[in-house]
């Protein structure tokens, strides 16, 4: 064997084995670089549309920290007097109820809407009131008047049972309530319009209430300032049929609007629209010419930014501040027999900061007349922008 | 001519490499400058005032971290608004878009009530996300929004 071509077998045989160890190299990192290049990419720019996901509330520590810190500088309101084992019962006549793909409920002859409960976001709201009152302690007495809903007071008892998940309202407001801090005067009515369960205090066709289930809670909020309401009979009644409200259905009987006027015959009041425009109005407004879906705008000129209310035959210059939404519409001509004047606030529409405003104007009270359903929605962020 | 093939190989495999990679990276948009332009150079009913700090209150369930960018119509009478969320990480992107439908749901609901006319807007609602970051944009120009997001 030539020594030479020994050697050149050799040298080829060292030659060939570096080239295929290059080539499972180079295979190697590229096969690294593929892998990881699909598993760590950013995802593209991608637009997507809303789909119904369920969420988990963020927590807030104010209310705790506001619970901790406030003290009670306002009386204990008296102890209520409506007994749950008072409650009429309350039976649907079919025994049965079908939920539509709104979700809405259809008991008999009424339609309602759920209404759920976020824990999370009902402690904002209490933050919010909680830092009002503690903000107002001293000079205005905070009053918080919640507002349950139709789920909560005139779902049949028969009915209950069979609803998957029932939200009990009472607890849920009790929840709100605990929430709050003491310089809150908590205006619990939920038991006392329990005890008026059977009578017309819900609509059927729309989801407010009637200004009869609007009184009893004025009750309610007249025993927590220890004041004495005027009663029905103290006040003129206008009444407006045919009324289909928000949640009226084919077929479905219209609903009576009943409306009560001020006890007081020469309280007045001037709304400003969300236009800046300012008008004198009446009160009670007869709506019995008006579309059928807007009787519920008697009360008060429905929802504006901000509406006065002056009351002559009160003349201690009491200021009362209701911030409210459309539910509180119907409190309105209850509520303005007790002050010289009341400033009614949708914060849904108004500019402004509350806590600044009732320094300003002097009020000896400022009501949050909110419903169930508002402290568990996105309303408590428009809430948020109003007290500062 | 074996040497030859496995060069060849070799740059076949290099060729390989380089374009793996370049497929494999996706683009991800300057978020500042994509919210900036959504900002300054998309229509909105009224001007938008910067309601950051209240923003927790409207989107509940936000991951932890979150940072949250919010400018809102104020007064009410109007659903245009611009926010952008920028996640602490990539994990939490899917959690942000559930409160955003969330939130979405709820301005449906209330617009249903109170402001039906408002309710085309918030079904042509933009929803885009990029990276850590999820925009939301409510406004009838969505045909700027779209530019935007794909000139970035």
């Amino acid at each position: 064997m030539n020594y030479r071509n020994k050697s050149k077998r050799i040298g080829t045989k060292k030659y060939g084995s570096g080239r295929a160890f290059l080539c499972v190299v180079a295979l190697l990192i590229a096969a690294m670089t593929v892998l990881s290049s699909c598993g760590g990419s950013e995802k593209a720019p991608a637009k997507s549309t809303a789909s119904d996901i369920s969420y988990e509330p963020i927590s807030t520590d104010s209310a705790d920290t506001a619970s901790d810190t406030a003290e009670a500088v306002t009386t204990t309101p008296p102890a209520p007097v409506d007994d749950p084992a008072d409650f009429p019962p309350l039976n649907s006549q079919s025994g049965t109820y079908y939920s539509d793909a709104s979700g809405l409920l259809h008991i008999d002859d009424r339609v309602l809407e759920v209404c759920g409960y976020d824990e999370d976001t009902a402690a904002n709201y209490a933050s919010l009131v909680s830092k009002a009152a503690d903000a107002l302690a001293g000079s205005t007495n905070v009053y918080c008047l919640l507002i349950p809903t139709a789920y909560g007071i005139v779902v049949p008892d028969d009915i209950k049972p069979q609803l998957d998940n029932y939200y009990d309202q009472s607890a849920n407001m009790n929840d709100v309530f605990s929430k709050m801090s003491a310089n809150v005067i908590k205006a619990n009515c939920f038991n006392h319009l329990m005890m008026h369960r059977d009578e017309y205090v819900y609509f059927r066709t729309d989801h407010h209430w009637t200004q009869l289930g609007a009184y009893y809670a004025y009750e309610t909020f007249c025993q927590a300032k220890g004041v004495e309401p005027y009663t029905l009979d103290q006040r003129e009644l206008s009444t407006f049929d045919g009324f289909y409200g928000t949640l009226a259905q084919d077929g479905q009987a219209p609903d009576t609007v009943f409306a009560y006027h001020p006890h007081s015959q020469t309280a007045t009041m001037q709304f400003t629209d969300k236009n800046g425009t300012t008008l004198d109005w009446p009160i009670i407004m007869d709506v019995s010419d008006w579309a059928a879906s807007s009787k519920y705008n008697t009360f008060a000129a429905g929802d504006n930014p901000m509406t006065v209310f002056t009351n002559p035959e009160v003349t201690d210059g009491s200021v009362g501040i209701i911030v409210k939404e459309s539910y509180g519409n119907a409190l309105l001509p209850l509520i303005v027999d007790h002050y010289a004047t009341v400033y009614e606030i949708d914060y849904r529409y108004w500019q402004g900061n509350l806590i600044s405003f009732a320094n300003e104007v002097g009020a000896k009270d400022l009501i949050f007349a909110n419903n169930m359903m508002m402290v568990s929605s996105i309303l408590v962020g428009d809430l948020s922008t109003v007290i500062n | 001519m074996k040497k030859c093939l496995c060069i060849i190989q070799v740059l076949v495999i290099i060729l390989g490499i380089f374009t793996f990679s370049a497929c494999g990276k996706e683009k991800t948009i300057d978020a500042e400058a994509a919210f900036k332009a959504l900002l300054n150079d998309v229509t909105y009913a009224k001007e938008l005032t910067d309601v950051s700090a209240n923003a927790p209150y409207w989107l509940s369930g936000m991951p932890d971290g979150a940072e949250i960018k919010m400018y809102r119509v104020a007064g009410g009478s109007y659903s245009d608004q611009l926010i952008m969320i920028t996640a602490k990480s990539s994990n939490d992107v899917e959690a942000v878009k559930a409160s955003v439908n969330a939130y979405l749901a709820g301005l449906k609901k209330q617009a249903e009530l109170y402001k039906p006319e408002e309710i085309q807007k918030l079904e042509d609602a933009v929803i885009f996300d990029s990276g850590k970051n999820v925009f939301v944009c409510i406004t009838e120009d969505t045909d700027t929004v779209n530019h935007i997001f794909e000139d970035q």
